[in-house]
């Protein structure tokens, strides 16, 4: 053919399948954000940082008004189980205040939040900066087309021939059974004792380390929340701690309470009367993090702590 | 602005091309030219619009200087006027290059300055041998700082593009459009694919350079080089491409410089247009100066040229050790071949490449002491195979997207056609349509899925 | 002077300076094609030249001369000054 004929035919093609590939993406919206239906309940298939990111535009301040900001420390807490609130779990694994903070400042831009958890641990302290290139603008665009979008839906494709299990649930809250599963054959739980499997963050390598900045990005993370106009709960979550830890981390966690005020609600897991709940073999399933029924009871505490909260 | 991004290439490319090509048709030759030359000033001062004031001085300079040198007929005047504006050029970018190391600031490098100073050397000499007139203002604005090649060249000689300015839109548009196209469509796969690919790779090793296996140190070292290969060429191929969409046909870096069986005939394939430049402008001029031209002083004429390539690059001793190591091999080289001994050319080019790939280790690595520990991985150790230290980097979702580029970007870049063949042979075909289609729709789909990257070369 | 001419009176130049007494150029023979021609040869070969027919390349022309049929070209430019 002629080069005339050519380019147009190349560019009219190039031009058209993009257009059809953003339009076909616009419109099966994977992240809610273009045409949510309301009450359209999403699971976090993968990549949870973008996910999770993308779900503040519209999907969190859309059909939620109460967000759980965390670590793996909290990823399977499950919020479903809170009442008087719809509290969409936003904990992100290897997380921080920084990444909290993308997280939170983006569904707060969005949306009306009464609500507003946050975990008081030092893995909130672990680095100043996002761990991650995601979370930014450009994913935005990235949902009208690009590899973590397709990404996406191959595992959405596959989950529906059962290959795949979604990260998280519509909730946000973790699936840890793979991680059980895996630990399972590693070490018995019954021997760990304040073992912190796989957890090679600074905080655990360390434990006093201290990163002033991350402290200052905590204290707006809680100041933007209340400034917002949420309730803020701090939850100091259970802690198994081998013998000469328990000075440090008293010490840590003194230091980000004093972010939070006295109309704030705390919640201290670590009080007397969760010893028993800590001592007992079903509460960790590698000394750091909880299992499942653990963490139903501190989802059974936060409800009590509310509700106490609200007859006064 | 970058080659590979939405902006580049849905509006300002696009919107170029159209108003070059309508004034060119309206036969306003002079205002096609002053259309250029806006749009490159807005394309280089895009990112900082401080950079104009390092560009437009030079610009300025040059042209006086010039002007100034063509006018002595009486030979020590003239080359008294040449010095005089060489100069200042060469102390101009020095200041650039070397303050940070020297005075311990921060200051950001101008985009392109290295690249820009030595055109106008090229210039000034050709001026000075009376090979070219003295440019116009407009032409030498334009040559100057035309936007596909301002940035990391292909250098390009001022008399090569000036008549071409002047002969511009009198060529079947819509060839040099759709050969344009394909060129660019190949460089921006290059870019954002496979480079981005490599670079991950490499940098995973890089960053923490101690500890590695042996098999690790080759890893990444390799992965640097097809890396900065794939950047390179591929920023060139979107350059040639984009000039030759306007018309203009400028020269070309790269001829699949891994075929090499020597490091003589490394250099006539890699960055070809910088080789020329130290061959003639640097290389000849030092040998000349020697009352005979023996294997010795040639030997210290291109140590020499190398040695300043080496520091061209930037302001680390790592980048005088590369530039020295190749001085002494090209040196080397010609020993072996005026001694008329053979090698198995299997033999020949392994040889090559190892040292290509040697040498780039120090171009990459932070420093010299780095550089160093790497090299001393690279040997076999007893920590002879272990992936570790990559695997811990790289992998997941990242390493699945990867693999498949790596795959091929290493294939490609042994054994493909590289893309000086592949315009030669272009044809508009529905197949060449299609694939151009495909090669940047999947571009477009990476680009979208990271942060643009800039290109290795930006940094001088 | 013709093309011929000078290709003929190039032969010996090349064949004392490459050392090869038995080589002979034509108008397509390049550093590509020809054993022993490469940087610091070239060099030699345009010394000569110039000496030979006592004329002056530039440093900007080097680049241009790619084979012997543009060396001569070239040459013919100049020695019709």
């Amino acid at each position: 053919m002629k080069m005339k004929r050519w380019l147009i035919i190349t560019i009219a093609l190039t031009l058209g399948c993009t257009a059809a590939f953003v339009g076909l993406n616009y419109w099966l919206d994977p992240y809610c954000i273009f045409r949510c239906r309301p009450d359209r309940l999403i699971p976090v298939a993968t990549n949870e940082r973008t996910t999770k990111y993308l779900f503040g535009f519209r999907y969190i301040p859309q059909n939620f008004d109460g967000i759980l900001i965390g670590t793996s420390v909290s990823g399977n807490w499950n919020t479903a189980r809170i009442q008087g609130y719809k509290v969409y779990n936003a904990s992100l694994s290897g997380g921080n205040a920084a990444e909290g903070a993308l997280i939170l400042n983006n569904v707060l831009n969005h949306g009306k939040m009464r609500l507003a958890i946050f975990i008081v641990h030092p893995a909130m302290g672990d680095g100043h900066e996002p761990k991650s290139g995601s979370m930014n603008p450009q994913e935005y665009w990235g949902s009208l087309g690009s590899i973590p979008l397709l990404q996406d839906y191959a595992s959405r494709i596959l989950r529906s021939v059962g290959r795949h299990r979604d990260e998280c649930d519509s909730y946000g809250v973790y699936d840890i059974s793979p991680l059980l599963a895996a630990h399972a054959v590693v070490v018995p739980p019954q021997k760990e004792v304040g073992i912190f499997a796989g957890q090679v963050n600074k905080v655990a390598a360390a434990p006093d380390y201290v990163d002033d900045v991350a402290f200052a990005q905590y204290e707006r993370l809680i100041a933007d929340a209340r400034r917002h106009g949420a309730t803020v709960m701090g939850v100091i979550p259970p802690a198994r701690l081998r013998p000469g830890e328990q000075t440090v981390r008293q010490a840590y966690t003194q230091r980000l309470l004093a972010d939070f005020m006295p109309e704030d609600i705390v919640l201290d897991m670590n009080s007397p009367e969760f010893d028993s709940f800590r001592e007992s073999p079903d509460t960790f399933w590698d000394g750091l993090h909880l299992t499942d029924s653990g963490a139903d009871k501190v989802i059974d505490s936060i409800n009590r702590r509310l509700a106490e909260e609200s007859l006064r | 602005m970058l080659f590979n991004s939405f902006q580049f290439i849905f509006w300002f490319w696009p919107v170029v091309c159209i108003g070059f090509y309508l004034l060119c048709s309206a036969n306003n030759r002079q205002g096609a030219k002053v259309w250029l030359l806006m749009l490159s000033l807005v394309f280089y001062g895009w990112t900082r619009l401080s950079n104009l004031l390092v560009l437009i001085p030079s610009i300025l300079f040059n042209y006086f200087l010039s002007r100034k040198i063509v006018v002595h007929k009486d030979a020590k005047q003239r080359k008294l006027y040449l010095w005089l504006a060489l100069a200042p050029n060469i102390l101009y970018l020095c200041t650039f290059k070397y303050a940070n190391a020297v005075f311990g600031t921060h200051w950001e490098f101008p985009l392109g300055l290295s690249f820009f100073t030595v055109t106008q050397v090229m210039y000034l000499v050709d001026c000075f041998e009376g090979l070219t007139p003295p440019n116009s203002l407009l032409d030498h604005s334009l040559f100057v700082s035309f936007f596909p090649y301002i940035a990391a060249g292909p250098l390009t000689r001022s008399r090569i593009i000036v008549r071409q300015f002047d002969s511009a839109g009198n060529r079947d548009r819509a060839a040099d459009i759709a050969r344009g196209l394909f060129v660019f469509a190949i460089g921006l796969v290059k870019k954002v694919i496979f480079a981005d690919s490599f670079r991950r790779l490499a940098d995973a090793g890089f960053l923490q350079p101690t500890n590695l296996s042996t098999l690790e140190a080759w890893i990444i070292s390799v992965a640097f080089t097809l890396e900065i290969y794939f950047d390179f060429s591929g920023y060139s191929d979107m350059a040639i491409g984009i000039a030759l969409s306007l018309g203009f046909e400028i020269p070309e870096n790269f001829n699949s410089p891994f075929r090499a069986q020597s490091v003589i005939e490394f250099w006539q394939r890699w960055h070809m247009t910088l080789s020329n430049f130290i061959t003639t402008y640097l290389y000849t001029p030092i040998v000349r100066s020697f009352k005979k031209v023996t294997l010795a002083t040639a030997s210290v004429a291109t140590i020499t040229a190398m040695l300043i390539a080496g520091i061209w690059h930037g302001a680390g001793w790592n980048f005088a050790i590369w530039g020295l190591l190749h001085g002494v091999a090209l040196s080397v080289n010609h020993y072996w071949k005026k001694s008329k001994r053979r090698m198995p050319s299997l033999l020949a080019w392994a040889a090559t490449f190892v040292f290509v790939n040697i040498t780039l280790v120090f171009f990459r690595a932070p420093d010299v002491v780095s550089a160093v520990s790497i090299v001393k991985e690279m040997i076999p150790n007893p920590n002879l195979l272990s992936i570790t230290a990559i695997r811990a980097k790289v992998r997941g979702v990242e390493l699945e997207v990867m693999l498949l580029p790596l795959l091929i970007g290493t294939i490609l870049a042994f054994w493909g056609k590289n893309s000086g063949e592949l315009r030669r042979t272009f044809a508009p075909t529905t197949r060449s349509s299609l694939a151009v289609a495909s090669l940047i729709l999947v571009a477009l789909l990476f680009m979208n899925s990271n942060i643009a990257q800039e290109f290795v070369y930006f940094a001088f | 002077m013709t093309s011929d001419n000078l290709l003929e009176r190039l032969q010996p130049i090349f064949r004392d300076v490459l050392d090869q007494p038995s080589l002979t150029i034509t108008t397509e023979s390049s550093g590509h094609n020809v054993e022993g021609w490469d940087s610091l040869a070239h060099i030699n070969l345009v010394s000569a030249i110039e000496q030979e027919f006592k004329i002056r390349f530039a440093l900007g022309e080097l680049q241009d001369l790619k084979n012997v049929g543009d060396m001569i070209e070239l040459m013919r430019a100049k020695i019709g000054k």
